[in-house]
């Protein structure tokens, strides 16, 4: 695709995306709205009644899934806000956010503001109690994390296991178990070699080997699996290298059976405190 | 008089020199010269290389070592070159705070905090390698900090710092990402932490910063690669403002603290306004916490100088003598000298005496408040920046000694005055009190080619001559420096790195 290609595509989705999605927006809250209403009529259901405090306030904003909207961020699934404690959501909600446009809810009450929070944590797919059904054995996950996967040779969990990749201490922290197995066996990748590992031959007769840390014009900086950083200016390169393959390995559908990976979600969650309540205040979190 | 101080100088010189001959025949020195820990090796900090008595390449800690004071035996920007220095690269943080720190520089990579946030950037380009963040405190806890930070600590690789909520993180300098994290201050309110960690052989110390009720103080010491608590000296974090971290003396394995509160004075009840002023120097064994020594500090008369000082370690000529000793260029406007196995206090400089004859606030002294000193083995001056503030008394002052065109309820005073003070002959050698015109918290550093590197005046960035205190070179920041400036290396290219507002900037020669 040329570059005015692109550019037309991108265009056409900037002018469709933003009535879309205002209109997705209106209609769902209106359906909350209508869905509360219906509640009201129909008390047997149970259905939690901050769904239509959150419709009439939040979502107008930040979406009614609460995945953020064109004036407010992601506070479904952003780990930043899901891994806020209650009562830090609860100062958030009362206070606002002045400096980025949200104003403050202190009106609504304390009950509603507190249903408000334990809504959102429903939205942010930790439940009411923040508690996740695993779909196996966390302990034998563990096992597989550090031995038979060879995760940690790249992944740190709790400050055990390498570097080079993302640390997954709280990644799955907000993620359903469906977005893990998704995450492990159709791994999206890094944009661009991100996770390709690059060589590196200088002018000079050194060759540097590792993941791209940072890079301009000018400058490139590699990091080896030593964890040595290598920073190069690109005059001195005399011949540069990128892997095909990147370095999370793309057969764990096949390496692994449905039970394992069953058990490495469920020790991922696990890892994350996805199994247990989520913290209601400070101290519990400390 | 004159042949008196010709014969200290002469004997100064001698000592002088046994001691640098003997310092590079130490193997540690010599390790930290060769190619560990230089660019392209991964970080393997020990505790040789911090307690190293020459700072080269690397600048491991806060002050640059465990002595604190500040002086790099890098001399490839000399006093003839430095007028060619040229700004390398500006780091610029898109947090709201400021940034307080001094960088920390190892391998070619710079570790640089903000309030809750840690940068590794690459020190050679500016660009940045990875950055932990987390939100800040918001509510009561965190109410009392005012979300500043100032660095790290450095050991094996392992990066420690202290979070607004009175937290100590370990980080992995090679990813960021966190090994473990302890609460240090729990269950007091409104707690902070603020200074950079202090790393010696395996253990990690920090302070807490406390809030208003707490009348204590609080100094922890945690197993580096555990983060287990080892011991804690104090009841309750300080009221205190500006945390700064304490010197270590490997020799005599204390380490050495300015605290305030009742760890100053035990009898007193922590309501009692005597406790809430008081400030000493404490000496702790730095295996057990246990108190060694204290020594008090000149009564605390403004608590909005309630800011701790460095307890600079130095090996100088002293009233004939080459001997150890600790300098506090302390917030009450004091030079304290003291011995560091006993604690005695050897001499008491006011540096009220020093100040500018301009000044209108006779009560006040000069503070050297959050400014860490500096003092060159070069030059054997202490150096320090000092700052007079006539916020807490000015309508007073003004109307005990009227100046014309004052006004008592005019705008807040600040004035900052760098001085350079021989120890050996007690006298001050120079004052440049055009450094800055407002409150400019920066600490100074002197190099062994003779540089002596400050904030100067109009928000600029200046090299001095350290001998005279002419200013060599400047540069206008557009915005006075909020840390302390640090000097480092890759290969042969020696830089300079200061932080003022939301940027750190950094120098070299062309």
């Amino acid at each position: 695709m040329s570059l005015q290609q692109k550019r037309r595509v991108a265009e056409r989705k900037t002018l469709c995306d933003d009535p879309l999605r205002y209109l997705i927006a209106c209609c769902l809250g209106v359906a909350f709205a209508t869905a509360s209403h219906a509640q009201q009529k129909t008390p047997n259901k149970a259905v939690n009644p901050a769904a239509a405090v959150f419709g009439s306030n939040c979502a107008v904003c930040h979406g009614s899934d609460g995945r953020g909207g064109e004036r407010a961020p992601n506070i479904a699934t952003k780990r930043e806000i899901v891994n806020l404690s209650d009562a830090q959501l609860t100062a958030i909600l009362n206070k606002g956010v002045l400096a980025s446009g949200m104003p403050p809810f202190s009106y609504l009450g304390d009950e509603k503001i507190k249903q408000l929070v334990e809504y959102l944590r429903e939205l942010q797919g930790v439940g009411g109690s923040g508690q996740m059904q695993l779909p196996g054995d966390p302990a034998e996950g563990e096992k597989i994390f550090f031995a038979e996967g060879s995760c940690s040779n790249c992944h740190m969990i709790h400050g055990k296991g390498g570097f080079l990749g993302e640390d997954l201490s709280t990644y799955a922290r907000g993620r359903s178990s469906a977005a893990l197995r998704t995450a492990i066996i159709h791994p999206p990748g890094s944009p661009g070699d991100a996770d390709h590992i690059v060589d590196i031959q200088t002018t000079d007769g050194n060759s540097y080997s590792g993941l791209i840390r940072s890079r301009d014009n000018f400058n490139i900086v590699l990091q080896s699996n030593n964890g040595a950083y290598h920073s190069v200016v690109r005059d001195r390169i005399q011949k540069m290298s990128i892997s095909s393959q990147p370095l999370m390995p793309q057969d764990y559908a096949t390496k692994l059976d449905e039970k394992k990976i069953n058990d490495l979600i469920s020790y991922l969650l696990k890892s994350s405190g996805s199994d247990k309540p989520i913290a209601k205040n400070e101290e519990d979190r400390k | 008089m004159r042949w008196k101080y010709y014969i200290s100088t002469t004997i100064r010189f001698h000592l002088h020199a046994l001691l640098t001959a003997s310092l590079f025949l130490c193997p540690f020195v010599a390790r930290s010269q060769l190619a560990v820990n230089q660019p392209g090796t991964p970080i393997d900090i020990t505790a040789h290389d911090l307690e190293a008595n020459a700072i080269l390449n690397n600048w491991l800690s806060y002050h640059g070592d465990l002595t604190g004071r500040r002086y790099s035996s890098l001399n490839n920007i000399t006093r003839d070159n430095v007028t060619q220095l040229q700004l390398k690269w500006v780091f610029h943080s898109r947090k709201v705070r400021v940034l307080g720190a001094t960088p920390v520089v190892v391998g070619g990579v710079m570790y640089m905090t903000a309030s809750n946030d840690l940068f590794a950037i690459d020190a050679r380009t500016g660009a940045q390698l990875w950055h932990h963040t987390r939100q800040e405190t918001a509510g009561e806890k965190g109410s009392e900090s005012v979300h500043v930070n100032r660095g790290v600590a450095l050991l094996s690789n392992k990066l420690y710092m202290e979070t607004d909520d009175a937290h100590l993180l370990c980080l992995d300098a090679r990813s960021g990402n966190v090994l473990w994290e302890v609460p240090f201050a729990k269950g007091y309110a409104g707690y902070s932490g603020e200074s950079a960690p202090l790393a010696i052989r395996d253990k990690v110390i920090v302070n807490a910063q406390g809030g208003k009720e707490s009348q204590g103080s609080l100094i922890a010491a945690f197993d580096a690669s555990s983060g287990k608590e080892l011991w804690r000296f104090g009841m309750q974090p300080a009221y205190s403002q500006g945390g700064m971290l304490g010197t270590y003396d490997p020799n005599l394995d204390m380490i050495f603290w300015e605290t305030a509160g009742q760890s100053c004075n035990p009898e007193a009840s922590a309501q009692s306004t005597d406790v809430q002023h008081r400030r000493c120097l404490v000496a702790l064994d730095s295996n057990t916490g246990m108190l060694k020594w204290r020594s008090p500090l000149p009564e605390q008369k403004q608590s909005v100088f309630a800011i701790s000082g460095v307890p600079v370690l130095l090996d100088t000529a002293y009233q004939g003598t080459l001997r150890k000793l600790i300098v506090v260029a302390d917030s009450n406007g004091f030079l304290d000298i003291f011995d560091p196995e006993t604690g005695k206090l050897l001499g008491q400089r006011d540096a009220g005496s020093m100040k500018p004859s301009e000044n209108i606030c006779r009560e006040e002294k000069l503070s050297p408040s959050w400014n860490p000193p500096s003092y060159s083995e070069q030059t054997h001056i202490f150096y320090f920046m000092s700052l007079q503030d006539c916020r807490a008394s000015s309508a007073q002052a003004v109307a005990a000694h009227p100046v014309p065109g004052a006004k008592a309820e005019s705008e807040p005073i600040g004035k900052s005055t760098l001085l350079a003070y021989d120890l050996a002959s007690g006298k001050l050698v120079w004052k440049d009190d055009s450094v800055a015109t407002d409150h400019a918290p920066t600490g100074v550093i002197s190099t062994a080619s003779g540089l002596l590197l400050s904030g100067g005046k109009t928000q600029s960035f200046q090299a001095a001559d350290a001998a005279t205190g002419k200013v060599l070179w400047s540069f206008p920041m557009g915005q006075s420096p909020t840390g302390s400036p640090m000097t480092y290396a890759i290969e042969d290219n020696q830089y300079f790195a200061i932080a003022a507002g939301n940027d750190l900037f950094v120098f070299g020669l062309p």
